[in-house]
């Protein structure tokens, strides 16, 4: 680890140039890649990137489970692991899946982390009541549905009160009321001046919780700041159905709009080929089109004799944000040797970095 | 750390492997206190001329000594030598002693029984550290509890120190139950029960060094299961050690018998322990026999020595361990 450099103001976590490689029997796994992340305090933080994108690592490795290779890290200022005892009582985390005795009751289990932590005992059953399991105290974790254990896991965090949670992929396995009633607490625990980082990729969730976001790829931020501004730093988007989409897009581009498949591909040569198919068979296709007015896109496709079957404004939302810039960001990871590990890897297809998106 | 080791015997004492361990220490002692009950009473039968065994065998020996004398007179009176002596009186059934064995007195019997009991005292001891520690790794509760508590070396030193104090109370039952049940035994069957002061005071030292071993084992279990995380690698290493190393590698070579575990133990708790091996067996008069003896000091450094190894590995490997 570098030398600690002083904290951002009003930031809850502070990364700068985090690293962090595995060593595997098929090499060196880049996990991590010189991470800027900032994750302003107060609020839902969301932190999104596609799996095996370095989230799970980056938040182990501010809790101190998993040894960085290099960079900074700052909770609240105090810089983490050296002096992360000092500031642990004000960080809550559940990392993957809830992880409790299987055969204790969950106020046994809360017992034992409150003592540990020096809590009241008093405390466990006002956090039990605070997630609805009040009633449900004394039943064993494993009686537990995922939904209760994941709220059970947010009771444990609550036993310290504190200012960051750090929530790993919360609502992984849950049922959509579970979904609902999870995404409810942490809303709520945001709207309560706490910070909230959740990690996930179920974009859906995060659009409607978060404030602030962070998209990674590849262990490296890939745009970070308010969900608004992000969302609204795209534009308006017309989603067009036409055939011959081939051609469709041809004019258009040349009208200098921008003009895309919406079923993205998920390479060059996959898209080359797809394009291919459709202007040889003339099947229909849908576009996503940027920076027209529906009128426009209809004019201009009409005078040349492409008709539109279908043309429908939308908003550009956080998942196609998420999707353009994580296009290739996601698994597998990259997998180096030794003499390469610390090179700054090829980003194929980034398309903005953070300071485009703020 | 005293506030974490308290959490850890909490954990522990509401764990099933805990209770596991202390009705299994208690099941071995009833176990052995059976034993000493049939010995006492078989002898105790004999005596009283109503064991069948030992009436048959006395019954058998006047059958075997009539016939002798007939055949005896028989010959007699063919040869017409009254010299004839097939010497049928010369054989003497066995004493009940000899069938039986003689009951030690009861400070005897208390110190067969702990030199005995350490073993699995100190292997269920090893069974419940292990388990403790490697648990929390298998439901990846260490993770969690790292979020609580980030500092690592307290974590390590309570989690290996809880197991050991808990093979305490767990020792000291067993114990307990062996001292009340063996002179129940002894005055069942109307055996002489006196236990000298110093007697006893040998005995009370016997028993600290059998409890300290069988904390050491539980110390020693926690931190092996820091470094191989499974209970169940814990004991194969151990059983595979036993087998190997204690048995066809100790009983091959006698130049590695003062470090065997065995050997040590048994130095350790006996307060000095001694064998024999054999020498010069090409002679007509056989091998001679050749003794050794360890100290109760070199029992207590081996022994020390390992399970400050096996701790000291553990926590540095702990201290810089990636946690799932």
């Amino acid at each position: 680890m570098g030398v600690a450099m002083s904290a951002d103001e009003g930031l809850a976590v502070a990364t700068r140039g985090l690293r962090k490689t595995y060593r595997t029997v098929r090499g060196r796994r880049v996990a991590v890649h010189g991470l800027d992340l900032d994750v302003p305090a107060g609020g839902v933080h969301g932190f999104l990137g596609p799996n095996g994108s370095g989230k799970t690592t980056t938040i182990r490795m501010l809790l101190g489970l998993t040894r960085a290779d290099g960079g900074t890290m700052h909770l609240f200022g105090t810089p983490v692991p050296q002096r992360l005892p000092e500031v642990v009582g004000r960080v809550g985390a559940i990392v993957e899946s809830p992880k409790f005795f299987p055969t204790f009751s969950a106020e046994r289990n809360l017992t034992l982390l409150a003592d540990a932590i020096g809590t009241p005992r008093t405390r466990v059953g006002e956090v039990l009541d605070s997630v609805g399991l009040g009633d449900r105290g004394k039943d064993h974790f494993r009686a537990y549905s995922l939904g209760m254990k994941q709220r059970l896991a947010i009771a444990a965090t609550l036993l310290k009160s504190p200012d960051l949670l750090i929530f790993d992929e919360p609502t992984n396995g849950l049922d959509p009321a579970g979904i609902s009633e999870i995404r409810q607490t942490m809303r709520r625990l945001g709207d309560e001046g706490r910070t909230v980082l959740v990690s996930s990729h179920i974009l859906s969730e995060i659009e409607q919780i978060a404030d602030t976001v962070s998209i990674i790829g590849r262990g490296r931020v890939l745009a970070q700041g308010s969900v608004a501004g992000l969302i609204g730093g795209g534009g308006e988007t017309v989603e067009v159905g036409v055939r011959h989409p081939g051609a469709a897009i041809r004019v258009l581009r040349e009208a200098g709009f921008t003009a895309e498949w919406m079923a993205r591909p998920t390479g060059s040569d996959a898209a080359e080929g797809l394009r291919h198919r459709y202007e040889s068979t003339e099947e229909a296709g849908l576009l996503t089109v940027t920076g027209a007015e529906p009128a426009e896109i209809s004019r201009l496709l009409g005078q040349q004799g492409l008709w539109v079957e279908r043309l429908v404004p939308s908003r550009r939302g956080l998942e196609q944000i998420f999707l353009e810039l994580t296009q290739g960001e996601g698994l597998p990871a990259p997998t180096v040797d030794a003499g390469a590990v610390g090179q700054q890897p090829e980003a194929p297809h980034t398309r903005t970095d953070r300071e485009e998106a703020r | 750390m005293i506030r974490l080791t308290r959490v850890e015997l909490r954990r522990l004492a509401a764990r099933r492997i805990g209770w596991f361990t202390l009705f299994g220490v208690l099941a071995i002692v009833l176990v052995t206190l059976a034993g000493v009950f049939f010995q006492a009473r078989d002898l105790d039968l004999a005596r009283a001329g109503m064991n069948e065994d030992y009436a048959q065998v006395l019954a058998d020996h006047e059958r075997f000594e009539a016939q002798c004398l007939q055949e005896e007179a028989l010959e007699r009176r063919r040869t017409g030598d009254p010299a004839v002596d097939f010497g049928c009186t010369d054989m003497q059934p066995p004493t009940i002693e000899e069938m039986y064995g003689t009951m030690p007195s009861l400070a005897e019997q208390y110190g067969f029984l702990l030199q005995g009991l350490v073993y699995p005292f100190a292997f269920l001891a090893l069974v419940m550290g292990s388990t403790a520690v490697a648990a929390e790794f298998s439901h990846r509760t260490m993770g969690s509890w790292l979020t609580f508590e980030p500092r690592r070396t307290p974590v390590v030193v309570s989690k290996i120190v809880a197991p050991a104090l808990a093979a305490l109370p767990v020792t000291v039952a067993g114990l307990a139950l062996v001292l009340v049940g063996v002179p129940a035994v002894f005055r069942w069957f109307r055996l002489d029960d006196g236990v000298s002061g110093q007697e006893w005071v040998d005995l009370a030292w016997t028993a600290v060094r059998l409890v300290v071993v069988a904390m050491a084992a539980g110390a020693l279990g926690a931190g092996a299961a820091f470094l191989v995380r499974h209970s169940g690698v814990v004991v194969g290493v151990v059983v595979g050690y036993l087998v190997l190393v204690e048995g066809m590698l100790g009983g091959g070579l006698s130049a590695v018998q003062p470090y065997l575990l065995g050997r040590n133990i048994s130095a350790f708790v006996q307060d000095g322990t001694t064998w024999e091996t054999w020498t010069n067996c090409t002679g007509f008069d056989g091998c001679e026999p050749v003794r050794h003896s360890l100290s109760m000091a070199h029992g207590a450094t081996v022994l020390a020595a390992l399970v400050g190894v096996v701790l000291l590995i553990a926590w540095a490997r702990f201290r810089t361990a990636d946690i799932d």
